[in-house]
């Protein structure tokens, strides 16, 4: 056993001191550390913006109530004040950031009709947001193979070429030394993958709970998964140069191509032309309510809030309650579109996530962004989570619209707070599928391998040989 | 006698290349997904361009039979923009994906654009989109390194190299044989790809002009460098390399620092360097500059406004004023909030712009940045042909504010709110005209891109002669 540690030790010795590996090693490291560093960042950011968020809202509410003089009607000043709505990031969103760089989760509403106000965004430069984000699942999921296959294409090949293969087969066990050589680059990428995830799981402050668990699970069996996969290659007879490029070529369908395959097929089978359609619909459904009477107007709120049916707006002068209900008018008349909007992209998540199943780095980062909550589904469940809070605020403030309440009589601190969507769906859930198709996928990798090896006798053989 | 070498160079390597089963697959591939990706760009840029086309129609008909109205509510009800799609979009759909392509124009405010695709996309499309770019970007690189990292390394593995040098061929000519002949393997897959484009863009060419023939050219030329680029480089490092083996993990090496590694960094590095505000930071500064002005820009004094237009028609009360008072102070609140817009979106335009400079820098150690920034700006979907429009839709907003607030000043009196105004204003203001930068202005400010890309062709070509000069035989 020692004298297998001390192998062990020896064969990572000679591993680091080729400079290839090793500046391979500092780069990804380094990169590792930093993209850890500035996922917990981002964590920190993300919680600074919704206090941000809170104080903005305090300030622009003192300042209203400080301008307007008291008698002032609540729906005045409500109309420029904008709600928080902030999502808290989970720490996982440290590792994997997933659409968070597309995308707010710190919405500012008002009470006028909501559609409109959904797709805000950040100030981010396109151009950043299209180059991509280098996060630890980029790092982990993407680059990291590359280094298993550089690390691993000529386990065999290269004793073969270097002529030492004839010695171990005469002096000692194949397999033994194949799994020396195995056990030595897994402890190698064993630490270029837990360095940066402890660091990241202490900045970003990921708690050890499931989620934390299955992520770290995924990460694992996405590694194992490559080096299954080089070890099913590199096992047989091809030469060095051939095994590189079959891993390589594997490597580009399994990590470019196919997700991007996959978003086109998406994207062609699910289309959605409701997009433009339903902020335009709001528009209309808005803007045609003032050649309407008021009660037509009325009618439609009557039909969705009945417990309003009694209270009748006057024709001739302007309330306030018949504005914001004009406003509910827009997110009716956009109601259906924006219904099958959304659901078009649940329709593209769930046929992503099915299908990210048969694509292994795909499927691992997919399932990560939706530990991380990071994903297309996180966003519709937070715009959800706005619609309710909307909701809660036009229901907060109706009675004070209809009885023309003077903002000195309003409640301030009552107003009901965002409760952010909920994010404790099953980790198992998420973390499950992806996990078991990881472990699937590096079975038939090595059986794929030791298929192949089966016809050209050379490692079987030479194990039987080395064991009579 | 050496020119005769060099045909039977070139033929040798071109038909080995085309024998081995590897490339065979490889450019199928390649070539599949190339036509593919053209495929599919041009189905959705002609898809968008006719979604664009019903959509300005529908908001124009939207805008005209909007039925009587005070022209102010008209401004408020505002008109939809939509952004056309050039002609060369469908190669390289650049930003497009992240800046949305409708902007509402309404009074007093100056919108974001709505509607990027990217929020109708799964996780999946971060790690790239299948367009013609990326595979010319990534793919073909790529396939040009599987090429050529064994051309002078596998001569000199197989022991070959010692033999062919002694027949009397030079070293120069036996490398530009080689890169001759695998030049000759690629037109083969690059010359139909880029006739299906070149098709394409004669049939179809949705959009604006914007002269896509000139810029499809350059285009091609600016592809065609970085591809020579990479099989000078990658001709060097199998030159120098002891091994196959070697010459290719160190061009994979390359390949990914190139195109995965140096854009993500080039992200950080111009974040870090030219820092945006958050969403939320921007809106509270135009909000609170909105209410309150900035020092050089003062909010407008509606008392002393309408002192002036007293004094200006020689009257005593705003009620005898022959033109309505609100209709001039709602054009000078439009004009003080035009100052903060500008201000504020100039400067966050600014920095995107500094900020894309960096990555343009950041093309010194990966040639991919440099590459990318030209093929978007030549197909018109980079930021700055995002803020070209941009700033084209912001003139026309405020032109239709200066109409709709001059129509109320001089059609109404001051206290009349009943003035309402028809179909003949509506159909009185111009549509929206949109003249996409011309090939000059896009070049023009992609000049780093091109001097740093220019930069890495002769680079790469000195240092493969260099490399090539000085290869070791055995």
């Amino acid at each position: 056993m020692k004298a297998r540690l001390r192998l062990l030790r020896l064969d990572i010795l000679r591993l680091t001191r080729s400079t290839g590996v090793a500046v391979a090693v500092v780069l990804l490291l380094a990169i590792g550390v930093y993209a850890a560093w500035r996922g917990g960042r981002n964590v920190e950011a993300a919680a600074s913006s919704a206090i941000a968020a809170e104080t903005a809202y305090r300030d622009q509410l003192a300042y209203l109530l400080s301008t307007y003089p008291p008698t002032t009607e609540a729906g005045e000043v409500l109309y420029y004040l904008a709600f928080p709505a902030p999502q808290p990031s989970l720490p996982l969103a440290g590792l994997a950031r997933g659409r968070t760089e597309v995308e707010t989760a710190s919405l500012r509403i008002r009470l006028l009709a909501l559609e409109g106000q959904l797709y805000e965004h950040e100030t981010v430069n396109p151009r950043l947001a299209a180059a991509g984000d280098l996060d630890l699942a980029f790092l982990l999921i993407a680059l990291l193979p590359l280094f298993i296959i550089a690390l691993t294409y000529d386990l065999v090949s290269s004793e073969r070429e270097g002529g030492t293969w004839n010695l171990v087969r005469l002096f000692a066990r194949p397999r033994r030394l194949l799994s020396l050589k195995l056990a030595s680059r897994a402890c190698l990428v064993g630490a270029l993958v837990a360095v940066p995830v402890a660091v990241a799981a202490s900045l970003a402050g990921v708690p050890l709970d499931g989620r934390a668990g299955w992520a770290i699970a995924l990460i694992a069996l996405h590694t194992a998964f490559w080096f299954a996969l080089c070890l099913g290659v590199a096992s047989g007879r091809r030469s060095s140069t051939a095994n590189a490029m079959i891993l390589v070529g594997t490597w580009v369908g399994l990590t470019l191509l196919a997700p991007a395959a996959l978003s086109l097929a998406n994207a062609i089978l699910h289309p959605v032309p409701e997009a433009l359609e339903l902020t335009v619909r709001q528009r209309q459904g808005y803007h045609e309510a003032w050649d309407l009477t008021k009660d037509e107007t009325m009618q439609g709120f009557y039909e969705d809030y009945p417990e309003w049916s009694g209270r009748k707006v006057p024709e001739d002068v302007f309330t306030w309650a018949w504005y914001y209900a004009m406003n509910h008018r827009g997110d009716r008349a956009a109601r259906e579109a924006s219904g099958a909007y959304r659901g078009v992209l649940r329709e593209r998540e769930r046929w992503a996530r099915r299908w990210s199943l048969l694509v292994p780095p795909l499927a691992a980062q997919l399932a990560l962004d939706r530990l991380a909550a990071t994903d297309l589904e996180a966003q519709l469940a937070y715009q959800d989570a706005v619609r309710r809070h909307h909701e809660r605020l036009k229901t907060y403030f109706y009675p004070h619209f209809f009885a023309a309440t003077p903002i000195d009589a309003v409640d301030w601190e009552g107003v009901p707070v965002f409760e952010p969507a909920a994010t404790e769906e099953s980790a198992t859930r998420a973390g499950f599928p992806a996990a078991t198709a990881l472990v699937l996928a590096s079975i038939l990798a090595l059986a794929a391998g030791s298929v192949r090896r089966a016809s050209p006798p050379t490692l079987r053989e030479s194990v039987g040989a080395a064991k009579s | 006698m050496i020119r005769h070498s060099i045909r039977h160079i070139i033929r040798k390597e071109f038909t080995d290349v085309l024998r081995d089963g590897r490339f065979r697959w490889c450019a199928i591939l390649v070539g599949a997904l190339l036509l593919v990706s053209l495929g599919h760009g041009w189905v959705q840029a002609r898809e968008a361009q006719r979604e664009h086309a019903a959509a300005q129609a529908t908001a124009r008909d939207h805008w005209e039979s909007q039925g009587e109205k005070n022209p102010h509510s008209a401004a408020h009800y505002g008109i939809y923009a939509f952004k056309p799609r050039l002609a060369l979009s469908f190669v390289d759909e650049g930003v497009d994906p992240y800046t949305g392509t409708s902007v509402w124009l309404e009074a007093h405010r100056q919108n974001d654009f709505l509607l990027r695709p990217a929020q109708d996309a799964t996780a999946a499309q971060r790690i790239g989109a299948l367009t013609a770019a990326q595979v010319l970007q990534h793919l073909v690189p790529l396939l040009i390194i599987l090429l050529t990292f064994g051309a002078l390394a596998g001569e000199r593995e197989r022991g070959t190299l010692r033999q062919l040098l002694a027949t009397g061929v030079g070293r120069r000519d036996l490398a530009l044989g080689k890169t001759l002949g695998i030049a000759g393997a690629l037109a083969l897959l690059l010359v139909p790809a880029a006739a299906v484009g070149a098709a394409a863009l004669v049939v179809g060419s949705p959009g604006p002009a914007a002269s896509p023939v000139a810029r499809a050219a350059v285009l091609a030329v600016v592809y065609l460098i970085y591809f020579a680029a990479f099989v000078a480089l990658s001709l060097a490092v199998s030159a120098w390399a002891r091994s196959t083996r070697t010459a290719l993990v160190i061009l994979l090496g390359v390949w990914v620092v190139n195109g995965l590694v140096a854009p993500r960094v080039a992200v950080d590095l111009s974040k870090w360097m030219h820092p945006t505000p958050s969403a939320l930071e921007f809106a509270r500064t135009v909000e609170r500059e909105m209410a309150s002005g900035t020092e050089d820009i003062a909010r407008p004094d509606n008392e002393a406004l309408t002192e002036g237009l007293l004094t200006e028609y020689g009257v005593e009360r705003v009620e005898d004023l022959p033109i309505n008072q609100s209709g001039v102070l709602l054009q000078a609140s439009e004009e003080f909030g035009n100052r903060i817009f500008d201000r504020n979106y100039g400067a966050l335009w600014d920095t995107f712009e500094r900020q894309g400079a960096v990555h343009e820098m950041m093309a010194v150690a990966a040639p991919l940045l440099a590459v990318r920034a030209l093929s978007m700006g030549l197909a018109g979907t980079d930021v700055e042909q995002h803020r070209h429009f941009a700033g084209a839709a912001e003139t026309y907003r405020r032109d239709l504010m200066r109409r709709m607030n001059g129509d109320l000043t001089e059609n109404s009196v001051s206290g009349d709110f009943s003035y309402q105004a028809g179909a003949e204003l509506w159909e009185s203001t111009p549509p929206l005209r949109y003249d996409a930068p011309t090939l000059a202005w896009v070049l023009g400010n992609r000049i780093l891109s091109l001097v740093v890309l220019g930069g890495w062709l002769a680079g790469t070509i000195l240092m493969a002669a260099a490399r090539v000069r000085r290869a070791e035989v055995t």
